[in-house]
């Protein structure tokens, strides 16, 4: 019984993480189109560049005089024919990786992209081995074999024999 | 010798961690280290003494002027942005310095996440005619570990940092650190 309890609370552990997960991109939806001061095609862009100043903050809802600037260097680039690679491109090699949001890779930066791949495969694996050993129901615990030297095995027998008559 | 099953032993404390707990631990430790790491370099705050981080910018007016190309002669580095308001109050004294001293001091200005247009329109606005040029990349700001702007690096003759100004700069403090560096 106690192991369903512990069951249950992962179940519940589980949904909390995950709408914590879900809740930041609910507040960082679109703004209401009448709100809107440029087509899409720039939110297309912005939604997917990050203020070379601020922590975590997408171009899109950025309200700093940089982030105005870079609104409107999109339009003109897009106006002048240049793609969303190429502007992104460009945001890039003026502000670094920070604005893509995400680390270059290449060196040790790899270990960013790769650790936390290996990490989940790693925990999910030992999380499955850890529920099939605590919620196998009816399964026997698998039983160590031992080799005992011939001396010991006469005699154990012999001993076994004697408690099964003294009964 | 025969063979014969037991029940199973009590997990002893001293047995071995399983590999793929021992990888996990390894992994979240390397992650750590080098997040750690970082904020080590972070919190030594800006470059205030030593060789001075040689850089190469492209100005405005296109030419490609490097750091160490002015050995011999101080240099005052001066890290901007056209949307910094603070930036606005010292523009004036680096310029009329930089007009006063240009025979014996070397003026660098280093625009930092800005756009170009509004940029060139804060050169334009103060008359400014050193050598000013965009950090691209941050490659400049993040040598010098910058926590902001405007920020002034004094370099002396032998291309080391004698010392930073965080904040704007004064006429008064701008002055005494150029007449320090010329006469050493």
């Amino acid at each position: 019984m106690k192991r369903w309890w512990v069951l249950m609370l992962i179940v519940a552990g589980s949904a909390v993480l995950m709408a914590l997960w879900f809740s930041p991109a609910q507040a960082q939806g679109p703004e209401p189109e009448s709100e809107r001061l440029y087509p899409e095609e720039v939110y297309e862009i912005t939604r997917e560049l990050y203020c070379p100043l601020c922590a975590g903050l997408r171009v899109d809802v950025c309200e700093l005089p940089v982030c105005d600037d870079m609104r409107e260097i999109i339009v003109q680039k897009l106006e002048a024919g240049e793609s969303k690679e190429e502007i992104k491109q460009y945001f890039y090699e003026l502000y670094g990786p920070k604005v893509l949001g995400a680390p270059e890779r290449r060196g040790v930066n790899w270990l960013v992209w790769v650790l936390p791949g290996v990490a989940t495969v790693l925990a999910l694996a030992g999380g499955v081995r850890w529920l099939r050993r605590h919620f196998a129901a009816g399964e026997e615990p698998e039983m160590p074999i031992i080799e005992i030297p011939a001396p010991y095995q006469a005699r154990l027998e012999r001993e076994l024999r004697r408690f099964e008559q003294e009964g | 010798m025969s063979v014969v099953t037991t029940e199973p032993q009590v997990a002893s404390s001293t047995r071995r961690l399983p590999l793929w707990l021992l990888a996990l631990l390894t992994g979240t430790l390397i992650v750590l280290a080098i997040l750690g790491a970082g904020m080590v370099v972070r919190g030594q705050g800006q470059v205030s003494k030593g060789p001075a981080p040689d850089f190469t910018l492209e100005t405005f007016d296109g030419d490609v002027i490097r750091l160490s190309d002015f050995r011999g002669t101080p240099v005052v580095i001066n890290f901007w942005a056209s949307w910094c308001l603070e930036c606005y109050r010292e523009a004036p004294f680096l310029e009329a310095a930089w007009r006063r001293h240009k025979e014996h001091v070397m003026f660098i200005g280093v625009d930092y996440v800005d756009t170009e247009p509004a940029a060139r329109a804060y050169l334009d606005r103060f008359d400014i005619t050193y050598p000013n040029g965009m950090d691209l990349g941050n490659r400049i700001s993040d040598a010098y570990r910058i926590q902001g702007v405007p920020e002034t690096f004094f370099i002396d003759r032998n291309g080391y940092v004698r010392g930073v100004k965080i904040g704007p700069i004064t006429a008064d403090e701008l002055e005494a650190w150029i007449q320090t560096l010329i006469n050493e």
